[in-house]
């Protein structure tokens, strides 16, 4: 898995979403807070979802998979942070105007064209993350591009919409939604295809993307406030959705995985076919009675529980199971999340060890059963009577045999992927008809054409330019979570810019590597007066490590008392004579590097080095 | 930028419409259709929502109902926002739902607009005499095009309600929170929408609700005091005079809305008067002040008594019961002619007048008759657990 991935070899296709929230002071249809700040739920409701007929045609197919889940939904509502619009207990108030003046800065920021009227939608989505079972959204940008690497990156489509509720648990089919977030205004915004760029190219258009949303300066911050979808496909793949990474730094890894396993899927596929595999004709049978007697727990207890256990033969797939199609994740278990989707708790196939289960006669006698052979494989679920998801299961084979199909899969905290349900059709879209339609004025659009905020290339000239910033050092303090922070300094305080950005991009992530200081506990407004004491010569900038760990300590502290208190007031000249000449009267006999080295351990951090050593050097002669 | 074509068009408006299953064994009941949001759809031309849905639309909703009842007759007599109804609609909803009974249908479900659904429970709760099987009207706060859609749940208690509850009476039943967990059943004299958009808006006012349905089918009763289930025949009564009116007293008021009323010979008036049942009185009749004598409403009030039409006083704080002489100005309203309607609905007891001066002539008799609990309308005794419950 190590070795280079070669892109162009394996035909990588690839589309990027990227939802980022905004940082507006309401929602985009009701004036509840968007702080996300609440702990405890103040009540919670608790409803179900229904598949509809959508008015544009047949039940749409992801809601009824998510119908066979038979879920009941409960909404924590917080005060402040929620009111009825987001119980579904109220029609929408008007749009938030904050909200799409943001939305129409980064659309025309992508050089999109804008819609002349703004048409507020309805997405069906039945999951459980929109009480209403659709997620408004609007179309507010089309037909622009990004600039990267001398091609133009196409952007399809901007759409201004609401945050879901995210999952806060589920257990025995009830899922528990925290609905604060449900609201907030999110920018979506879909590149076109993206041919012949590899992983890492991927990644950094969608940083840069970010980048151009975060120059609104009206974009939340943090965990969770951004989110990509990727979409993958490869030649002999299929297109996959990969859902919700979170952190950006991942996605070339993520991709890679998605690679991986498409690629594995399409080996398995030929290798089978050259066995003369082409489809699994045999259907799952139900086993019960062959099971009666069986030690193993996990059958016992399937046993015990009423469920109907039902064995599949797999012809051909003896080894298959076992084998490694993504990092971390076996054919078998690819297999097992796809059930565990459809609400069973998994599978137990024969390429397992079979022994740590208990089950090595159970199988001899399923073989038996089945008719399998040993290059034959066999797969035992737990289900209900009718066998649903035995059956699906065996669809599902077949598809990877046939011809893959295209689904959605779930990004896991350690960039693996998941099964979450197959790609929805496209007619999930509706008109919202509690909004009336807006029309967008060409002078609303001219005025804000010209109010556009400082595009991320442009800031990275003139940090080179104007603050002298090395490349390396402008792009790390560009992708800082401290841009904004920096940026404020620059403007209020004279102080050489790298000292700054090295402070941001390097003194910090060595605190908290090294030294375990929990930075994030050092108070932003804290910073201009730090280096506005850097740049008064009342503290070196060799003392700001200290200071920051006092602050991590302290964060309701002020500069001039940590000062103080951490004894790192800027020595004098005289102050400095006095303490060289102490050492050098007591340590006659030592060398000028050990000298050197005691003066600076008392020192340290109150004077410039460099004057140390001049003086030292001067006094020893 | 213009909206360019992307691709063919989409089909609208694919909704399935199914009959139910026939399960021997479950209660025989039939659903009348009437509106509202439970029978909407969007409508692309106009952008709102619309009515336009089937009776079998509707029951494709809730496939569920056909393991609770046979659904036999299904009618759509007609097809409105409730707020376009009138008496008129009232009488053929009575009269379908009494034949309806009368052929051994063990109930009726009548699906509706949520506005006015109080005002059609009130009438048919006095239009159907010797009503001795259930009958629920239900509507929906979220229209069908939702997978959040509200009628269903309500459809499905309804379902047990009339199929299976051992109360015999007009109830309305909607959800009784904002979850979906319960329906409540109000009775159809006391109910009230008590708020423009929540799934639970209809209240029981000065009421317990008769019960709490479960969509497990668990029907629990709340309130005792009501008329058992029995398997007997239904007249559809339903003379209604249209010529009663409803007018609301505020500070300000100009009392000239009674003779307005009088003069276009309104036979019965009801005040919505405020707090125990008050109206403007210029100072008990005694203020030299010219605009506070002009705006008392007792002349007025006098005069139409006078005339022959029958004024009642209800309270605009809905809960409680008015009374005649707390106050001396209330004393000179009872005084004026006034019948001061107990606990009564202002929405029912404009029903009541309605319907019974389309029964009686004689004033005297229609006042007396306002102050006699016929349907559930006025309960003897307030009870304490009723506010706000």
């Amino acid at each position: 898995m190590k070795e280079e991935i070669n892109y162009k070899k394996f035909g990588l296709k690839a589309g990027l979403e990227i939802h980022q929230q905004l940082d507006t002071q309401h929602k985009l249809f009701c004036k509840s807070s968007t702080m996300m700040a609440e702990k405890e739920p103040a009540a919670l409701v608790k409803r179900k979802l229904h598949p509809v007929a959508s008015e544009l045609g047949e039940i749409d197919i992801a809601s009824s998979y998510e119908e066979m889940r038979n879920r009941t939904f409960v909404y924590q509502y917080f005060n402040k942070e929620n009111c009825l619009v987001e119980l579904d207990e109220e029609p929408p108030h008007e749009i938030n105007l904050e909200a799409l003046n943001v939305g129409l800065q980064i659309a025309l920021m992508l050089n999109c064209e804008i819609p002349n009227e703004i048409h507020v939608m309805r997405k069906i989505v039945t999951d459980g993350s929109n009480t209403s079972a659709f997620q408004r959204t609007i179309l507010i940008g089309m037909n622009g591009h990004l600039k990267y690497k001398g091609k133009q990156i196409p952007i399809t489509y901007i759409n201004l919409e609401e945050d879901a509720a995210p999952l806060v648990s589920e257990e025995s089919g009830a899922a528990t939604y925290r609905l604060n977030r449900l609201g907030v205004p999110l920018v979506e915004i879909g590149t076109g295809l993206l041919e012949n760029f590899s992983a890492k190219e991927i990644e950094d258009i969608a940083f840069q993307i970010g980048m151009i949303c975060r120059s609104t300066g009206k974009v939340k911050r943090g965990i969770g406030t951004i989110r990509q979808d990727v979409n993958i496909s490869i030649r002999q793949g299929e297109r996959t959705e990969l859902k919700g990474v979170q952190d950006l730094a991942m996605l070339a890894k993520i991709i890679d995985g998605e690679i991986l396993r498409q690629n594995s899927l399409g080996e398995i596929r030929n290798n089978l076919r050259k066995k003369g595999v082409r489809r699994i004709s045999s259907q799952p049978q139900i086993v019960n009675e062959d099971l009666y007697q069986s030690k193993s727990k996990i059958l016992r207890s399937l046993l015990d529980s009423k469920k109907t256990i039902f064995a599949l033969k797999l012809p051909e797939f003896a080894g298959v199971l076992k084998k490694e199609i993504s990092p971390g994740k076996t054919f078998g278990r690819e297999l097992a999340d796809y059930v565990v989707a459809f609400g069973v708790k998994g599978i137990i196939h024969s390429d397992e060890d079979l022994a740590r289960y208990n089950a090595v006669e159970d199988f001899q006698k399923l073989r038996e059963r089945l008719g399998a052979g040993e290059n034959d494989a066999i797969v035992v679920i737990g289900d209900n009577a009718d066998g649903k998801v035995a059956f699906m299961l065996v669809k599902k084979i077949n598809h990877i045999l046939e011809k893959p199909e295209k689904e959605v899969r779930g990004v896991q905290e350690d960039g693996t992927t998941k099964f979450l349900r197959p790609l929805p059709g496209a007619a999930r879209l509706y008109p919202e008809t509690d909004v009336i339609p807006l029309s967008v004025l060409d002078e609303w659009v001219e005025k804000l054409s010209k109010t556009l905020p400082e595009s991320w290339m442009k800031k990275y000239e003139r940090f080179k330019s104007k603050y002298k910033l090395s490349e390396d050092l402008a792009r790390q303090i560009l992708r800082s979570e401290y841009l904004e922070t920096f940026e404020k300094i620059m403007e209020k305080v004279r102080i050489d810019a790298a000292i700054v950005a090295n402070t941001f991009t390097n003194t910090l992530v060595d605190l908290q590597k090294r030294e375990r200081v929990d930075t994030k506990r050092i108070p932003v407004h804290i910073y201009p007066e730090l280096f506005e004491a850097v740049a008064d010569k009342r503290i070196m900038k060799e003392a700001t490590p200290e200071l920051l760990k006092y602050f991590a300590e302290k964060p309701g502290d002020n500069v001039a008392n940590a000062i103080k208190e951490i004894n790192i007031t800027v020595l004098s000249a005289s102050e400095l004579n006095k303490i060289i000449e102490e050492v050098l009267e007591q340590q006659s006999n030592l060398g000028y590097d050990k000298v050197v080295g005691i003066i600076m351990s008392k020192v340290r951090g109150r004077v410039d080095p460099q004057v140390v050593l001049a003086v030292v050097k001067k006094k020893m002669k | 930028m213009t909206i360019k074509k992307t691709g063919p068009s989409v089909k609208l408006g694919v909704i399935p419409s199914i009959k139910l299953r026939h399960k021997p064994g479950l209660p025989e009941v039939s659903l009348i259709a009437t509106g509202g949001t439970i029978g909407t759809h969007v409508d692309y031309r106009t952008g709102g929502v619309f009515m336009c849905r089937t009776p079998e639309e509707i029951i494709a909703t809730a496939p569920d109902l056909e393991n609770i009842v046979n659904l036999k007759g299904v009618h759509r007599p007609f097809t409105l926002a409730s707020e376009d109804m009138n008496h008129s609609h009232w009488q053929q909803i009575a009269e379908l739902a009494a034949k309806e009974l009368n052929k051994g249908r063990r109930g009726v479900i009548v699906t509706h607009g949520t506005d006015t659904l109080h005002f059609t429970a009130a009438a048919l709760s006095f239009m159907l005499k010797n009503l001795s099987k259930p009958v629920a009207i239900i509507g929906a706060q979220r229209s069908p095009d939702r997978g959040s859609f509200d009628g269903i749940l309500n459809l499905i208690c309804g379902g047990y309600f009339v199929g299976h509850s051992n109360i015999g009476e007009v109830a309305v039943v909607m959800h009784g929170s904002s979850s979906d967990d319960f329906c409540l059943a109000h009775r159809g004299t006391k109910a009230r929408k008590m708020h423009t958009s929540r799934r639970d808006a209809f209240r029981s006012i000065n009421n317990l609700p008769l019960a709490r349905i479960w969509p497990n089918g668990k029907i629990e009763v709340m309130n005792e005091n009501h008329r058992k289930f029995e398997d007997r025949k239904v007249e559809a009564d339903t003379s209604f005079e249209p010529k009663v009116a409803m007018v609301k007293f505020y500070p300000g008021s100009d009392p000239g809305i009674i003779d307005y009323y009088v003069d276009n010979d309104f036979k019965g008036i009801i005040i919505e008067a405020t707090g125990l049942g008050h109206v403007a009185t210029g100072e008990s009749g005694t203020s030299e002040n010219e605009t506070i004598k002009s705006l008392s409403w007792i002349p007025h009030i006098k005069a139409a008594v006078d005339r022959g039409v029958v004024i009642v006083i209800t309270s605009q704080t809905l809960y409680g019961r008015v009374h005649p002489f707390v106050y001396r100005n209330l004393r000179l309203l009872y005084e004026a002619g006034a019948v001061f309607g107990e606990d009564m609905l202002p929405e029912t007891a404009y029903i009541k007048l309605g319907w019974l001066l389309g029964h009686e002539k004689n004033i005297e008799k229609v006042k007396n008759l306002m102050l006699t609990n016929l349907a559930g309308e006025i309960s003897a005794e307030t009870d304490y657990r009723n506010y706000l419950a």
